[in-house]
């Protein structure tokens, strides 16, 4: 890849699939083998994207044999290009590494196939393919083409001034002084239309550019949050208005109809800014099937500025973060009217969240969080004693993990399965929802390890939330990353 | 060189010189490695910078450069030149050369510039899924410098009244069919065949391939010249038609839509020898009159062109045509369902009455400049 500065338009990095961390984290089995994956991706589309598979605990490289092979959502592995192998990484016995393309800005399905002691598994993941960079061109390759594109048209100019005073000569015969003026009169008319055809040039390049910007980097729906007070109780509306989601949606374009995720067809996370300190995690409903605009009950949140981010999934697996900025001027009603079972929030940032004794507690580890670094974000229900404790699911999961950052340019919800859509994955494996729900009153185990990097350096809020006691429990943490 | 009794020089007795056949070489394998490309993204999609069409189209480049490059050093420098001659080349930043040397070695510039910045594009917005891009255009300028190189190398020999004129003329005419094809594939995203119907098709046809056959029959010495380009063109293509699909392929990228198993052709040639027939038979009927005669060659080429492809259109969409003669049965791995469902469908004809006399204006104005052009190279000598 040629050395290159990213440069990414302030719109780009408030609307990237879950906001500014556009790569996929996953962690699940393929057969028998418990696998974390990530999929890097290039930044443009179509282009290669960096996958990495590790096979929890595996210790032999020369006993495996990863594969994985991307296909588009509508095409699956019938349509996908032929498995490509994934390589072991020398000096780490349990990671393997490829390279995908990935040629259209939408979702796909990636199979990552182990065959190993214990026979073949293979386990999809849903990945996202969005297109989150616009390039510019480093300044020295800059500087070489200018100068290629200097000599060549003042070669071309040459040509033509040569053509015109000496081609027709027989050989010996010199340019009279009416041909030489001829051929400066050529030369100065090349050179207007040189100018006119780099000048046109360079409209070309910009309205390419501009069509890259429009058509194929990610741009998320434009969305409008609002508050209003009806019978005593505040409402949130997140309304949609954007000519790619007009309430009539194709069965065979990414923009499908919306997928329930977790059984629910918006999660709606609101952040009062620039503190973090207060943070809802709501659950509205389209106010009609057109799903233009949908409504949730506010609970008490303290007045303020607030970032929304509303995570929808289309039935193409196509996952988008919707952002939007509401105020909160009026305080809160004294009897806000109830939303959904599993809305929750949490206000009071200065401490983890404790009920009934338990608490969600962090082991950060040793290391210092770095930038772009994967790493396990371990999270655990304990007792007052510090025993861990079991939970409940929420809405399916053992836990619900929000990050965002001061500026906003990052917000990601993750799970323990990673990154990916919960309702992507359901929609590629077959799977429902309710097969989670079926379980929804077994105990789980309190303790989750999420795979995550984080994209840049800079100070994060985490939010964790567990069930307990059919309690939502939220704790806050704040991470420094180098 | 001597002087002959009318004045002007006579070269010597001679075949057709080593680097003309090298720069011939080079245009050859500068289009036959565009052609593949094309098929290689349409067959496989995957592609690095060291794809087999790649180097052809590089070698090409490397090849026209070093040749004229050597030439320019040696026609400069060299106290015995050889068949070269100082007095028959043209001065360039102190250097001389034969003109078309010194617009292959700018062709060659062109496409090794255009290396790095595609390079670029491919980081910045994706792999190409368009011909037409900046980066795409430059090289296409570079390809077709070498092959306008390589035509003007042939003309100054032939002008300069070698024994070997008739060769020379052949060598000509291969160079200009090796153009017209680049031409035409520069201008095949709108020469589809489900767009033969349509006005903007002879539009485009009309804008391209008059210029190209007029100023190359004009300074051809050939009886049929624009009849004979055009009939190179058509069995080049074809030739890679029939040969392109027996090299084993597959696709590397998804979504697959289409499976194959070998290389995709091109698409079958379009009837271009009928028109150039008539531009021909045009050129022998009108003399001295380059107004009237570009008036004549462009309503000709409109006219004859619609009444051979119009018709030849309603063929390729046939079951007729589904074969390897033809090939309009294959179609690219991308082609998702839609697409597929209009492969064999002829877009609808919409405002022909207007369309149609524009093409035949559009066509004037191409075959005028096409004479200004040949009537210049007519005489090169250089």
């Amino acid at each position: 890849m040629t050395r290159t500065r990213i440069v990414v338009a302030l719109l780009a990095v408030l609307s990237m699939g879950h906001v500014g961390s556009p790569d996929t984290f996953f962690v699940g089995d393929a057969g028998a083998y418990h696998v974390r994956v990530s999929v890097r991706l290039p930044g443009v589309i179509p282009g290669r994207a960096a996958i990495a598979v590790r096979i929890v605990d595996g210790t032999r490289p020369d006993a495996y044999h990863v594969s994985v092979c991307a296909g588009q959502w509508n095409v699956g592995r019938a349509g996908a290009p032929p498995p490509e192998p994934a390589t072991p990484v020398a000096g780490d016995p349990e990671l393997y590494s490829a390279e995908l393309w990935f040629m259209t800005p939408t979702s796909y399905q990636v199979f990552v196939t182990v065959d190993g002691p214990s026979g073949q598994g293979t386990v999809i993941v849903p990945v996202l393919a969005l297109a989150t960079a616009q390039r510019s061109m480093d300044r020295r390759l800059g500087l070489v083409l200018a100068g290629l594109g200097l000599f060549l048209s003042a070669g071309l100019l040459t040509i033509i001034g040569a053509a015109v005073r000496e081609s027709v000569l027989p050989p010996g015969v010199e340019a009279d002084a009416a041909r030489r003026r001829r051929a400066r009169i050529a030369t100065a008319a090349a050179a207007a239309v040189v100018a006119l055809a780099l000048w046109g040039g360079r409209a070309w390049w910009s309205a390419e550019a501009a069509d890259y910007g429009e058509s194929v980097l990610y741009r998320p729906f434009a969305s409008q949050a609002a508050v209003h007070t009806t019978n005593g109780s505040r409402y949130v509306t997140l309304s949609i208005r954007d000519p790619r989601w007009t309430g009539k949606p194709q069965p065979v374009a990414r923009y499908s109809a919306l997928l329930p995720d977790h059984g629910k067809l918006m999660h709606l996370f609101v952040v009062r800014v620039p503190a973090l300190d207060a943070f809802a995690h709501l659950h509205p409903v389209p106010r009609t099937p057109a799903a233009l605009d949908f409504d949730a009950p506010l609970p008490a949140l303290p007045s303020g500025t607030y970032r929304v981010y509303g995570d929808i999934v289309h039935e193409s697996g196509y996952a988008q973060t919707l952002v939007s900025q509401v105020e909160l001027t009026d305080p809160s009603p004294a009897s806000p009217a109830s939303g959904d079972p599993d809305d929750s929030w949490f206000v009071d940032a200065q401490r983890p969240a404790i009920a009934d004794g338990t608490r969600i507690v962090w082991a950060t580890g040793d290391r210092p969080l770095v930038a772009r670094e994967e790493r396990l974000l371990s999270f655990s229900a304990e007792d007052a004693a510090g025993r861990p404790v079991t939970v409940e699911p929420y809405m399916g999961m053992a836990a619900h993990v929000a990050i965002t950052n001061p500026d906003g340019s990052v917000f990601v919800h993750l799970h323990p399965s990673g990154s990916i859509s919960m309702a992507a994955l359901e929609r590629f494996t077959g799977t429902s929802a309710t097969a989670h729900m079926a379980h929804a009153d077994h105990p789980l185990d309190g303790h989750v390890s999420i795979p995550y990097a984080f994209p840049k350096a800079g100070r994060y809020r985490i939010w964790v939330q567990m069930k307990r006691d059919s309690r939502v429990l939220t704790a806050a943490f704040d991470a420094d990353v180098r | 060189m001597t002087l002959d009794d009318a004045g002007g020089f006579r070269v010597g007795r001679q075949d057709a010189p080593w680097f003309l056949y090298a720069v011939l070489f080079a245009s050859a394998s500068v289009i036959i490695g565009v052609l593949w490309d094309i098929s290689w993204h349409r067959t496989i999609g995957r592609d690095t910078f060291w794809t087999p069409p790649h180097l052809a189209i590089y070698v090409g480049g490397v090849v026209a450069g070093l040749t004229c490059g050597w030439l320019a050093l040696r026609t400069t420098f060299a106290a015995d030149p050889g068949i070269l001659d100082k007095a028959a080349s043209v001065r360039f930043w102190g250097f001389r050369a034969p003109l078309g040397a010194w617009i292959c070695i700018w062709g060659a510039f062109a496409m090794l510039t255009s290396a790095p910045f595609d390079d670029w594009w491919h980081n910045a917005y994706g792999l190409d899924v368009k011909i037409l891009s900046p980066p795409h255009a430059l090289l296409a300028a570079g390809i077709g410098a070498i092959q306008a190189g390589a035509m003007l190398i042939a003309l100054a020999w032939q002008n300069r009244g070698a024994s070997s004129r008739r060769a020379l003329s052949r060598l000509f005419l291969l160079a200009a069919g090796l153009m017209i094809i680049n031409a035409a594939t520069i201008a095949s995203e709108h020469l589809q065949r489900w767009d033969m119907h349509q006005a903007i098709f002879y539009q485009v046809a009309a804008g391209v391939f008059p210029f190209f056959l007029v100023f190359s029959a004009r300074a051809s010495i050939a009886r049929w010249p624009a009849t004979t380009i055009a009939a190179i063109y058509m069995a080049l293509t074809w030739l890679l038609l029939v040969v392109l699909p027996l090299v084993p392929a597959r696709p590397m990228l998804g979504p697959i839509y289409v499976q194959m198993d070998n290389l995709m052709p091109p698409d079958f040639q379009l009837l271009l020898i009928v028109p150039a027939l008539a531009i021909d038979v045009a050129m022998h009927r009108v003399r001295g009159h380059d107004w009237r005669l570009a008036l004549l060659a462009g309503v000709l080429f409109v006219v004859v062109f619609v009444a051979a492809q119009w018709p030849f259109a309603d063929f390729l969409m046939t079951r007729w045509a589904r074969n390897w003669f033809f090939a309009t049965d294959r179609m690219p791995y991308y082609a998702d369902v839609a697409f597929q469902h209009r492969w064999y469908i002829l877009d609808p004809p919409a405002h022909l009455s207007i369309g149609l006399p524009i093409a035949a204006a559009i066509a004037c104005a191409s075959a005028r400049c096409g004479l200004w052009c040949g009537n210049w190279m007519a005489r090169v000598q250089r």
